[in-house]
């Protein structure tokens, strides 16, 4: 019974896990930029769901408007500080990103971010479900699956829609991109919001469950990366698949040995993992 | 032969980038291997030096089978190459990327103890492989600092320095002035001369591969369609049907 | 290149030059600071801290400088080093030249195994493992919490000894800790001018080219590894000695972001440079987070600023201003 209560919070954390990772692998696709701010990006989402709802606001709102603010932060951040290198090694956009989180989750510190916040439970989304013999709460199943439509749409969208179709030509090689007329700098602005805004919504979703504070997105940011090295750096069904495989590990974990041991269990897996498959699920990933 | 394939082969997706193909390089020869865009020449020379490995066949160097050796290793028995994009270490200076390849070649590149006398060995040797490429005078610049010819020069000098007993270039003439292809042709020539190493080309430049070559492969959609002296290349039907839309009028 | 930080390096004769006085400058720097700060103990103490993160940044520096490979969580082996030494104090002997070698031979094993996985990896890949691996050890600490104290920290760690005799004096602990740094600093320039250290500067540069000469990279790369992750570890070890405990906080990844931080201030592959840069930082940031509680915010907003503007570090714009100066006069007495 506590596997199967525990195999359905993996899928949970697993889909919270995909819509978080999924900004990371765009944002990777289209600009080669490893983002260590991601999970400031998940902070400030959660926080500024925070502050909305201590502000009068209802769940909703905040739950609209904190991304739409954090995707507009992302773009003036792409706009006024990663356009400045985008031509130098790779080298220098991670040290750049990184810089980034620092300073982001500095600023969270001093707008509250030192202590620990939950996010109310809308009304309507309270009680539990029963699924078979297992109580889920409602809230969980709520998230799943907000977190699996939006990465349906988001598909979707990359499949059908112009930007799609430039994101992926970018993501499958920049310098067809460029020749295919595809002006870099907006499209680059634009997937830096989506990714930021992405990152923010989970945070927001997540805030009545992992909480509120200023470096609560450093642990997500952690499974991310597992994520997006199990699926192969860049890959997309890579990550989905992986989402789940990191969601179900961390859970199955957390309720058999304890967070931190289940952590350190994902980590020797992925290790382990990358000396025979060092391309990912898919062995799609990049290795440039 | 100093180097063979025996029906060396590399699929990309669907694409055949190497089909089948089956080389034979005599010693002391220059070698060229020419064809259409896309035909697979750089292809087959990664396969050869180990940068990827073959799905299928076989690659025979010096009477061992290297197939799916590493670069590292087929460089310690011999064989080493030049890339199509020039590639030496720029921040370095140019005796010292010539000195590190002569080390590398001594094994002594993990020590952290050398005499000055043997250092002093190590960088008149390269100061002497620096000469043969005309570029003694400028042993003191930064790599990256050279003019593009010189800087080609180099690549082939820290090819050299491994003492190799065939060495692979990868368009060595590419994107070079007249001026500049007729000094590194002209290089090309001296060094079999003087050093007896075997010589593999990959060129576009038909023209310089007819005057430069002993033997030529003709590739066209990762197969061989040819394998000749110049002379009978010239005259090859299937060539001359190959190259009919392509970069050149030979 | 030339203007981006994976090519601070030059073997221009202007930057020896600048390195050689550097050098000089911070060995006399250096060596006077006991006689200055007799009347001021903290002084000291803040000091032999400054000491401590210099010699990490040199441990960094030696991989990041050497092979080009950039690590995000450099602090699991400074405070692998801690916890370890501090441990090794506590349950067998407070004697530090039988702690101290432990904690390197058991940094060197551990290094290895994991190194082997991480050399392997592309830029990418090894920089978002080795935040990770710095998460992982911060993990271990409260999976041990037994042993480590968790939350509370490693406590209680003895008063170390050297020959049995007990270590206490600030002035004498500063000079155990001066003399490791001074050590440290000229190995890593005999090194720099070895064979290998020269093949370790081409995997950085070239990492392709290096292999079709026969550098055996995968190998050059794991040797950088486990020296930069083993001088780390021996900082972590001299701090958890020197300050009686060890905490968590060792091994935040803000604790990797400082190290990086000095790296990338003094310009990185420069040696003298991370030294002076983490010296320079460890003092500003006593002196600014005594005035502010927003450090955090300064400390990163500097971090991108330096990256956008300064990628050689000022180390690096030194260097450039010294040759330029150098040129300028060298033009007047022509």
């Amino acid at each position: 019974m506590l596997a199967a209560s525990l195999a359905l919070n993996g899928l949970v954390m697993g889909s919270v896990l995909l819509l978080f990772s999924l900004g990371l692998t765009l944002i990777y696709g289209v600009g080669r930029i490893v983002n260590f701010a991601h999970g400031a990006f998940f902070s400030l989402g959660a926080m500024a769901g925070i502050w909305l709802a201590n502000s009068g606001l209802p769940f909703w709102a905040a739950l609209l408007i904190a991304p739409i603010g954090v995707g507009l932060l992302g773009v003036l951040l792409d706009w006024a500080v990663f356009a400045r290198i985008r031509d130098r090694p790779m080298v220098d956009s991670l040290l750049l990103t990184f810089g980034l989180a620092l300073l982001i989750t500095g600023v969270l510190y001093e707008l509250g971010g030192r202590n620990v916040q939950i996010l109310a439970i809308p009304s309507a989304l309270q009680g539990v479900v029963d699924i078979g013999a297992i109580k889920l709460p409602m809230y969980r199943v709520f998230l799943s699956l907000l977190a699996i439509l939006l990465t349906i749409a988001l598909l979707l969208f990359l499949k059908n829609s112009d930007w799609g179709l430039r994101v992926r030509a970018a993501n499958d090689d920049p310098e067809m991109g460029a020749c295919l007329g595809i002006d870099r700098e907006n499209l680059m602005h634009s997937v830096v919001g989506v990714s930021a805004a992405l990152a923010a919504v989970s945070g927001v979703v997540g805030a009545p469950i992992f909480t509120a504070y200023a470096a609560v997105g450093d642990k997500i940011l952690i499974l991310a990366f597992m994520t997006v090295i199990l699926g192969g750096l860049g890959s997309l069904r890579g990550a989905i698949v992986a989402a789940y495989v990191v969601g179900l590990i961390t859970v199955f974990g957390e309720g058999y040995f304890g967070g931190q041991l289940a952590l350190m269990l994902l980590f020797v897996l992925v290790m382990a993992m990358l000396i025979n498959w060092p391309r990912g699920f898919f062995g799609e990933g990049r290795t440039e | 032969m100093i180097l063979e394939t025996s029906n060396i082969t590399k699929h990309f997706g669907g694409l055949k980038a190497v089909s089948g193909v089956n080389l034979k390089i005599a010693p002391g020869a220059i070698h060229s291997i020419i064809g259409p865009n896309g035909a697979g020449k750089t292809t087959l020379f990664n396969l050869i030096t180990g940068a990827i490995p073959p799905a299928a066949g076989h690659v025979v160097f010096d009477g061992n089978d290297v197939t799916g050796w590493s670069p590292e290793r087929l460089a310690k028995v011999g064989l080493a190459r030049t890339f199509q994009r020039t590639s030496i270490f720029k921040n370095l200076s140019v005796v010292e990327n010539v000195a590190l390849a002569i080390r590398s070649r001594e094994g002594v590149s993990r020590s952290i103890w050398q005499s000055t006398a043997s250092e002093q060995a190590i960088v008149s040797e390269a100061m002497d492989v620096l000469g043969k490429v005309g570029l003694r005078g400028r042993d003191k610049d930064k790599a990256g600092a050279l003019a593009h010819g010189y800087q080609r020069a180099l690549d082939i000098a820290i090819g050299l320095a491994l003492k190799p007993k065939l060495i692979l270039m990868d368009e060595p003439l590419a994107g070079m002035s007249r001026g500049d292809r007729e000094t590194i042709a002209a290089l090309i020539t001296e060094l079999r001369a003087s050093l007896g190493v075997t010589i593999v080309v990959v060129e576009h430049d038909v023209a310089m591969v007819m005057r430069l070559s002993d033997r030529i492969t003709v590739m066209q959609h990762g197969e061989v369609i040819a394998d000749a002296p110049p002379a009978e290349i010239r005259d090859n039907e299937a060539v001359r049907k190959a190259y009919l839309h392509g970069s050149f009028a030979a | 290149m030339s203007d981006s930080l994976a090519a601070s390096a030059t073997l221009s004769r202007d930057m020896v030059r600048t390195t050689t006085y550097a050098l000089v400058v911070v060995a006399a720097l250096g060596a006077s600071v006991p006689l200055w700060t007799g009347s001021m103990p903290f002084l000291l103490i803040l000091a032999s801290q400054a000491v401590i993160a210099a010699i990490v940044a040199l441990s960094l520096d030696l991989l990041m400088g050497s092979t080009g490979l950039l690590s995000f969580g450099h602090a699991a082996w400074y405070g692998f080093g801690a916890y370890l030494t501090g441990l090794a104090a506590k349950l067998l002997t407070p004697e530090m030249l039988i702690v101290l070698p432990l904690t390197l031979v058991a940094t060197i094993v551990l290094a290895t195994i994991i190194g082997f996985v991480l050399v392997r990896q592309i830029g990418k890949t090894f920089a978002i493992l080795t935040l990770a691996l710095g998460q992982i050890m911060f993990a271990l600490v409260f999976v041990m919490s037994g042993v480590t104290g968790g939350e509370d920290g490693l406590q209680g760690i003895p008063v170390p000894k050297a020959f049995g005799i007990p270590v206490v004096r600030p002035d004498v602990w500063y000079w155990i800790l001066y003399g490791v740094l001074l050590a440290a600093i000229l190995a890593s320039f005999h090194i720099r001018r070895s064979p290998l250290g020269k093949a370790w500067l081409a995997i950085r540069e070239n990492t392709e080219r290096a292999r079709f000469i026969g550098l055996d990279t995968g190998s050059l790369k794991l040797l950088s590894y486990v020296v930069s992750a083993t001088l780390a570890a021996l900082a972590g070890g001299l701090f958890a000695l020197f300050n009686g405990a060890a905490s968590s906080d060792l091994l935040n990844w803000f604790e990797s972001g400082k190290v990086l931080m000095y790296v990338v201030l003094g310009g990185v592959g420069t040696i003298i440079g991370p030294v002076i840069g983490a010296a320079v930082f460890t003092i500003t940031e006593h002196y600014v987070s005594s005035i502010t509680n927003s450090w955090l915010i300064y400390f990163g907003g500097f971090f991108v600023l330096i990256v956008i503007v300064a990628p050689g570090g000022l180390f690096g714009a030194l260097s450039s201003l010294w040759s330029r100066f150098g040129a300028s006069r060298r033009g007047a007495a022509s």
